[in-house]
């Protein structure tokens, strides 16, 4: 093991690749925070660019873009209620709040200093325990989707404390809005309005960036009295100021990282759910559960280590198994194979140089970004300051560039206003957004695996329904979907016992 | 009803409607594409008439009394309040949606560039900007930002307009 | 009649002025960046191929290739794009086989016909190989047709779909070899794979480059490959015709070629037939494309087009079935 680690620094300690990692973090900061760019895009685009650089070098770049630019979208999450990326829609749930009140940079900074513990935390596992995780990973079938898929969708119920039935509306939208185009199975493309662009159904960035954005520019513009900043008045604090109190939150941060890793080995579910699902388990523990939505620290922390913790977890089938489990992933194999290199045991034994100095430089990348990230940051928080007459249309400018450019169609801008007119109406009408996006989410994901599940035992109901009871990993899922329902109608009650919803 | 009652009841409505409208659509497909979306909206189409019941029903004292109480006249000032906040949020979709759709026809009917330093320049102003210098400023330097980021540095293709140049 | 003398000497000049000014534009072609359609997202197979030979032809071609992603409708959006195009040569499109057909033919409303594109030359050709996981009971062919017939409907056979060109494959191959199997459709050839390793299916049919790392690491085994020659990165996978006896045809191998919009100047379009066949032949692109361990299988513009009018006819046949 020391030897790896030796021969990866080797493979590292190159002016190329460290200029490498330094650009893809910087570029991944920028790209992840702006709403609109994603890390699939900025891996995606800048692959040929790498072309021309060393392996060691290129993939360290393009490691670096993903994990920064997942963490980056904690920014605007926090300050701008718009989330940079997908993986961050559940840290602006108490980000924002949080902003709101004041401590801007107390949000930022434990967004960052999570997001880093997180991602160090997944790239240890990666180095140590790949291969029997990755083994892990493959007993997913698809009535284990489904039902962390089910599991996930209760997650909905939690987020909607409060506001439950409007919450599961909004949930169940979002699971609606996920069946446009077409049928995973069968193929029948559905609710299109017989316009091709929608035979994929509704892209998740496009909606993500026209449900926050529309309606933050509308309250921006509506809102009479001056803004509250009172982080004007009193000098900042400085970020490291906030390290104590977020290595303070050790449970927190090791269950998010763990959720995150495993949410990350199993291919296709993605950085988002694992926030969502780390900031509920962090609210069932917290011994303050009221306080999460209202900017609670531990909420910020729970989904920004998490998110990034995916990301170490992703890339543990992709190199052991040469499976990607999410789009950026299924690009850096492109990128891999690009540079010659073929996953599976040849990148740890005949690749081993080029395979641990990527390792290595993930660690670098993760802990690089706190600077970088805190740096941009500080002056992020002061784009927040600039009149509202001047952002507004910046935001919505780049909101159309932005829904553009993911597939180079303007109607994706369109969708993207549409999205916004239902963000609107459900801001106004005091409706929870965060449930419509984990619907969105998971919508295609239940549904593909239930068709799937059905198709490979040609339609026996009956046989589906005992593979759910006795495949094992399928019992575990359903005691936690269990558990989770049970404690959902148990918080319910207590709630309404105290207040009167 | 209070005016906080009348607009959740709007929402279930919308709600209701909406449910509706998709096991429609949803009754137009194969059983066997189509038994997701239509378990989901009729379960939607329950909610919303649960919500409607939740917010017309009484849920404390507390609520009784809010209710015995509504033609109390700092209430009535209240929904005033509400009113106007309201209205001014309808006010600002309004304009919001009006501009970005023009934005969007902007891009195809003329290019990237043009439509785009229009809008800035026609949205900072109508929200309150007066300075010119600001004005041109910021238009063309967001422009041009956004225009680098995209199409250069990431590469990609702008959109299409009439206009050839951009 | 000096009037009409005139007359006509102007006309004689201006068209042969005209004649030449095209001549010497087609001459001087390109002229400046010239723009590659993709009809799929970046970072994807038909992707990363099209990038790899961006940066090689510039050489060649004298100016750069540029690639426009138009993803979307399993390449609908990106087809129609190419067939609407100027056609002023400056606008190419990588097109694929037979996605490019079976998105025509299995639905309904598509605005573009095969008609509407002029052929420049084949570049890939990416077979549909039959694959098993390592520690399957199938050794190889023969054990697993005998199990299918004993079993109609009843071995999962997974596989990009539903309507790919991996379906058509298993289709046209059920049909010629009496089998009947179950298929079930996976979000592309790489989650299929996933499920077969995982023994969560018996068998799967995922493209030969998308199983080949998997091959060769030993995890998976494959029993057969769709096409008439072996497939170059796995020599020792058999073609269906020594496994079975049979000769199946192997339409639904993917291939990757360019073409134009019909109209587009013969001139030119030669031009860009003969960019792309040096860039083919270039050594250090073929290197390249040989660490990625992607199938090379060049066809000139011409005998792309008879090939692909060949193919419709069969496509034509089996695309029923998958409907």
């Amino acid at each position: 093991m020391i030897d790896n680690l030796l021969l990866g620094f080797s493979a590292l300690m190159t002016p190329m690749a460290l200029l490498a990692v330094f650009a893809g973090v910087t570029g991944g900061v920028i790209i992840g925070s702006l709403p609109g760019l994603t890390s699939t895009m900025g891996v995606a685009l800048l692959i040929p660019l790498t072309f021309s650089m060393p392996p060691e070098a290129g993939l360290a770049m393009l490691g670096g873009i993903y994990l920064a630019s997942t963490y980056s979208g904690s920014i605007s999450a926090i300050l701008l209620n718009i989330p940079g990326t997908p993986a961050a829609v559940a840290t602006l749930l108490d980000g924002h709040p949080m902003s709101q009140k004041g401590q801007s940079m107390r949000a930022l900074a434990l967004a960052t200093f999570g997001s880093s513990i997180g991602g160090i935390l997944s790239v240890i596992a990666l180095f140590l325990i790949a291969p029997p995780l990755a083994d892990f990973s493959l007993k997913f079938g698809s009535p284990e989707y489904f039902l962390l898929a089910i599991f996930g969708i209760t997650v909905i119920a939690s987020l909607s404390a409060g506001a439950m039935i409007k919450g599961l509306i909004a949930g169940l939208f979002g699971l609606l809005l996920s069946t446009i185009g077409a049928h995973p199975v069968t193929g029948d493309v559905r609710f299109s309005f017989g316009s091709p662009i929608l035979y994929d159904g509704i892209p998740m960035v496009v909606s993500l960036i026209g449900l926050y954005s529309i309606p933050e520019v509308i309250a921006m513009i509506s809102r009479k009295q001056v803004k509250i900043e009172e982080s004007s008045k009193t000098p900042p604090r400085s970020a490291l100021s906030f390290l104590p109190e977020a290595l303070a939150q050790r449970v927190n941060i090791l269950r998010s990282s763990l959720i995150g890793i495993i949410v990350g080995i199993i291919p296709g579910v993605g950085c988002s759910v694992g926030g969502f699902l780390s900031y509920d388990a962090a609210k069932r523990a917290s011994r303050e559960p009221q306080a999460f939505g209202k900017g609670s620290p531990e909420g910020i922390i729970a989904s920004e280590t998490a998110n990034n913790a995916v990301t170490g977890g992703t890339l543990i089938p992709l190199l052991t198994l040469g499976i990607p489990g999410n789009p950026v992933t299924a690009v850096l194999l492109g990128g891999l194979m690009i540079h010659g290199l073929r996953p599976g045991a040849d990148l740890f034994t005949l690749n081993a140089e080029i395979t641990y100095g990527f390792i290595l430089s993930l660690l670098v990348a993760n802990l690089l970004f706190v600077p970088i990230g805190l740096f941009f940051a500080r002056y992020c928080a002061k784009v927040i300051q600039i009149p509202t007459a001047i952002l507004a249309p910046c935001i919505l400018a780049l909101a159309v560039i932005g829904s553009y450019s993911i597939r180079s169609s303007l109607e994706d801008s369109l969708i993207m206003l549409f999205m916004g007119v239902v963000g609107f109406i459900m801001t106004f009408f005091a409706v929870p957004r965060a449930p419509l996006v984990l619907g969105l989410v998971l919508g295609t994901l239940a549904e593909s695996e239930l068709a799937r599940s059905l198709a490979l035992v040609q339609g026996d109901v009956l046989a589906f329904a005992t593979q759910l009871v006795t495949r094992p990993i399928c019992i575990v899922l359903l005691i936690l979907c269990a558990y989770a329902l049970y404690q959902g109608i148990v918080q319910h009650r207590r709630n309404s016992n105290l207040l009167d919803t | 009803m209070r005016l906080d009652q009348k607009r959740e009841s709007l929402f279930c409505g919308l709600a209701f409607l909406t449910a509706a409208a998709l096991i429609l659509a949803s009754l137009g497909y194969d059983i066997e594409s189509a038994y997701f979306p239509l378990l989901l909206s009729l379960l939607m189409g329950v909610l919303a008439i649960a919500l409607f019941v939740q917010t017309l029903m009484p849920h404390s004292k507390e609520t009784a009394k809010a209710q015995t109480e509504a033609a109390d006249q700092s209430d009535r000032d209240q929904n005033d309040k509400d009113r106007a906040v309201m209205r001014d949020q309808l006010i600002g979709f309004f304009k919001i949606f009006v501009a970005v759709l023009a934005y969007i026809a902007g891009i195809q009917l003329t290019n990237y560039t043009v439509a785009t330093l229009a809008f800035l320049i026609l949205m900072m102003g109508m929200l309150g900007t007066h300075k010119v210098l600001h004005l041109a400023l910021v238009a063309a330097g967001m422009t041009a930002l956004l225009s680098y980021l995209f199409f250069t540095f990431l590469g990609v293709t702008p959109p299409e307009g009439l206009m050839a140049f951009g | 009649m000096l009037n009409s003398v005139k007359t006509t000497l102007t006309a004689l000049s201006l068209t042969l002025g005209l004649g030449f000014g095209a001549a010497a534009q087609a001459a001087d072609f390109p002229q400046k960046p010239v723009a590659m359609i993709v009809a799929y997202s970046p970072g994807g197979g038909t992707d990363t191929a099209a990038r790899v030979l961006a940066k090689y032809i510039q050489h060649h071609l004298g100016q750069r290739l540029i690639i426009q992603n138009k993803p979307g409708a399993g390449g609908q959006i990106g087809f129609t794009a190419l067939s609407k195009s100027k056609t002023d040569g400056y606008k190419i499109g990588f097109i694929n086989i037979p996605s490019i057909f079976l998105v025509k033919m299995l639905r309904d409303d598509v605005p573009f016909e095969m008609s509407d594109f002029e052929m420049v030359g084949n570049i890939q050709l990416d077979p549909v190989v039959l694959t098993v996981p390592a520690d399957s009971p199938y050794k190889n062919f023969a054990d697993f047709a005998k199990a299918a017939k004993a079993n109609p409907g009843g071995l999962s056979v997974g596989g990009d779909g539903p309507q790919s060109n991996n379906q058509l494959q298993l289709v046209v191959a059920e049909d010629v070899l009496g089998m009947d199997v179950n298929f079930v459709p996976f979000n592309g050839s790489g989650p299929a794979i996933t499920a077969t390793l995982g023994n969560q299916i018996a068998a799967s049919v995922p493209s030969a480059s998308s199983a080949t790392n998997h091959v060769k690491s030993g995890k998976l085994r494959a029993l057969a490959v769709f096409a008439d020659k072996r497939y170059p990165y796995m020599p020792d996978v058999p073609t269906i015709r020594e496994a079975s006896g049979m000769d199946v045809p192997g339409i639904g191998a993917s291939m990757r070629g360019v073409a134009v919009p019909k109209g587009v100047d013969e001139e030119k379009r030669r031009k860009l037939e003969a960019a792309f066949k040096a860039v083919v032949e270039d050594e250090k692109f073929q290197a390249h494309i040989q660490r990625m361990g992607l199938p090379l299988a060049y066809m000139s513009a011409d005998d792309f087009a008879a090939y692909l009018k060949e193919a419709e006819a069969g496509i034509a046949k089996y695309s029923d079935l998958l409907k």
